[in-house]
């Protein structure tokens, strides 16, 4: 039976790259699924000396499922990992059918997935993991995800049900991330960043997380990194940051979310895989993150460098790099598809305000004249609005000079198609 | 518009607590249009910590949505301190925004997914259902708002509101000729009865994220309109302000939603 579905999926996988030109990343998992529910744990069953690590937060899930994977590589683990977007339960199923024998064996040692927020309390009916990684919950796509309350509770009703045998790698600087990890039986270990990449300071805007997941109090914070997460205190209830582990990052990746991330990816490397701490510092060093997060592309010319910027507080972070980096040309673009999310009333915790008129914006996507109508509320004179993506790109070039790069800030289906147009173009 | 020096004051009821859909951005719209018109405006952050007192000399009221556990936080306050002074500024003709939760507040009771009975300040004439089995009634929406359109038959796209609904609860109008307006593409609040939103007096209950007053701006100056007659006790129309852009997004939604206007 297991044979049956894995060779069914492996024919549709075969059609879907060949006749289809498309990476076979969710549809051979389907039909296994269709064929057999249980099929994952059928196959995982066959293979239980395999090491999973499942990685979910609502910003930096890719960035850090390709660190760990980096890290693995380096130290002669044997690994595999999904396709960013593949986050689904079809998306793991995928994996597996098109990684296994037709006897459903694996031949590797390890198991990365990045789980959509949604999708990690059913993914745990099916997989018992090594380890599960939780980086963040922000506000995010609200048509999809609902509130940040919601998914909170549902992750840690589904982390209390693993027991000791299984590892989570938490981020101590986010509150109801570390309740849940405190909360569970699990063994949990800690993560953060440096004292000195935290700011004395107020609160941005678009934080969700402001009042003690536990009393419910209002959490007082002496510094923070970015968004809701730092040093934060419960004075009702005393609910503070628990302690962390030590782990030394090197890297050029800009911000301070990457160095979250990469944290998050070393612990979790060393946790599972015993590999000491200095070995997987080292083989981090020269890690480059997915495509569209910090990629540099070469466009007639010129340097383009693509920051993906999907929800308020990833965005409030580009534009923290671009306003440190004195990058002054930049290309916005909205979309409203629904990788990206429909509502796009998020543009507005977006504090634009941080950019003046030494800019030269261009915004572009779906939705390009709601983000002009943003800009234009944030005082900004030195904007161009061009919905169709191609003539913006053009325009933006234009303005740009040889000496400075041009920005890109999209949102998730914006980015492909940038990066489309971009790649397409230079190779001809 | 004469250059009388006018000044007013927007209450922004729990800016930390009821603000999740991109809230802000209606208040950074009446700040603006004011800004560009020499109207003073001071925007108020009223939280749970405030004095009731503070409202006092506010002349626009906002209220955003929120999540649950924040709601819970909010509703024990307004029912505790702030709620009736709220009720006797609405009754009182001042200006009022309650977007999404702040709507369903303001009604007499909100019954949530497990069938519990939260009681609302009961300003509008409404109620609120939620239930585990129906679906959330998510997606953009276009209605045309009962009042602000001063001529009933004219159709030009400043007649139609655009915006983003999102929302689990149904609400009943216990009047529907008090709706805010007549949803022509979405849900609105029940997705039954083609009603969307509440108007009492001044005061405007709606689900319309988006946020609405920055896609709808004329909305905007009706409140801010309203705002200065009642405390300078003077009938005004603002001067204009190029909208282009935001007109221009409208209509693009429009076609899109393929509304006949």
């Amino acid at each position: 039976m297991d044979s049956f579905s894995i060779l069914i999926g492996k024919l549709i996988s075969f059609l879907v790259r060949t006749v289809l030109n498309r990476n076979a990343s969710t549809w051979p998992g389907h039909v296994a699924l269709q064929i057999d529910p249980n099929f994952i744990k059928k196959i995982l069953k066959k293979n239980s000396d395999l090491k999973i690590i499942l990685i979910a937060g609502t910003n930096g899930k890719t960035t850090t499922t390709k660190a760990i994977y980096h890290i693995l590589k380096n130290n002669n683990v044997s690994v595999i990992r999904n396709e960013a977007g593949a986050n689904l339960l079809n998306g793991l199923a995928s994996l597996l059918v098109n990684n296994s024998s037709t006897f459903g064996k694996l031949s590797q040692e390890a198991l990365l997935f990045e789980v959509d927020e949604n999708s990690l309390p059913l993914i745990l009916k099916f997989v018992n993991p090594t380890t599960v990684v939780l980086l963040n919950l922000f506000r995010d796509q609200l048509d999809r995800y609902g509130e940040v309350n919601a998914t909170s509770e549902k992750w840690a009703e589904a982390i209390r049900q693993l027991d000791q045998n299984t590892k989570v790698i938490a981020n101590a600087d986010d509150p109801q991330i570390a309740k849940i990890a405190s909360n569970a039986n699990t063994k949990s270990y800690y993560y953060s960043v440096p004292d000195k990449l935290k700011m004395e300071g107020k609160l941005s805007h678009a934080v969700d997380s402001t009042t003690c997941p536990k009393c419910r109090n209002d959490l007082s914070y002496s510094k923070i990194s970015y968004s809701h997460l730092g040093n934060f205190k419960c004075d009702k209830c005393g609910f503070t940051n628990p302690k962390s582990e030590n782990m030394k990052i090197q890297t050029d990746l800009k911000g301070v979310f990457n160095i979250y991330n990469l944290t998050a990816a070393a612990l979790a490397s060393t946790k599972t895989f015993n590999i000491p701490v200095e070995k997987v510092s080292k083989s981090i060093i020269d890690f480059k993150p997915a495509f569209g997060r910090q990629e540099e592309i070469s466009y007639r010319n010129k340097k383009v460098i693509m920051l993906l910027s999907k929800n308020p507080t990833g965005f409030n972070e580009s534009l923290k790099i671009v306003k440190e980096n004195k990058y002054s040309n930049l290309l916005i673009v909205l979309n409203d598809r629904i990788p990206d999310g429909r509502d796009i009333s998020w543009i507005w915790d977006v504090d634009f305000e941080i950019l003046s008129n030494k800019y030269t914006i261009t915004v572009s996507g779906d939705r390009a004249y709601d983000l002009g109508n943003r800009l234009r509320y944030s005082e900004i004179k030195s904007l161009k609005i061009e919905k169709n993506l191609n003539d913006a790109l053009n325009t933006a070039i234009d303005k740009t000079s040889e000496s400075q790069p041009l920005v890109v800030l999209p949102t998730y289906s914006a980015m492909l198609e940038t990066r489309k147009i971009l790649t397409g173009k230079s190779i001809l | 518009m004469r250059n009388k020096n006018y000044s007013i004051t927007v209450g922004w009821l729990y800016p930390e607590l009821m603000s999740t859909y991109g809230d802000r951005g209606n208040i950074i719209v009446l700040q603006k249009r004011c800004e560009w018109r020499n109207i003073n405006i001071q925007v108020k952050r009223i939280n749970q910590n405030s004095k009731t007192e503070e409202l006092d000399n506010c002349d626009i009221l906002f209220m955003g949505g929120a999540q649950d556990i924040q709601q819970e936080i909010v509703n024990k306050d307004l029912i505790k301190t702030k709620g009736k002074k709220i009720m006797e500024m609405i009754e009182q003709y001042v200006p009022g925004l309650f977007i999404c939760g702040a709507y369903q507040f303001m009604g007499k009771y909100y019954i949530d997914g497990y069938g519990n009975e939260i009681k609302g300040l009961g300003i509008f004439d409404m109620y609120t259902e939620a239930s585990q089995n129906s679906p959330r009634l998510i997606g953009n929406i276009v209605i045309k708002p009962n009042k602000l359109t001063e001529n009933k038959n004219s159709s030009n796209i400043n007649d139609f509101l655009v915006g983003f609904e999102n929302h689990g609860g149904r609400t009943y109008l216990n009047d529907p000729t008090q709706s805010f307006g007549t949803v022509v593409k979405g849900l609105g609040n029940n997705g039954n009865d083609s009603t969307e939103g509440i108007q009492y007096k001044n005061s405007i209950g709606t689900y319309l994220h988006g946020p609405i007053l920055p896609s709808n701006p004329k909305f905007a100056d009706y409140l801010i309109e309203g705002a200065i007659a009642k405390k300078y006790l003077e009938d005004i129309k603002l001067s204009k302000i190029d909208d282009d852009i935001s007109e221009k997004a409208k209509l693009i939604m429009l076609k899109r939603l393929k509304t006949a206007y």
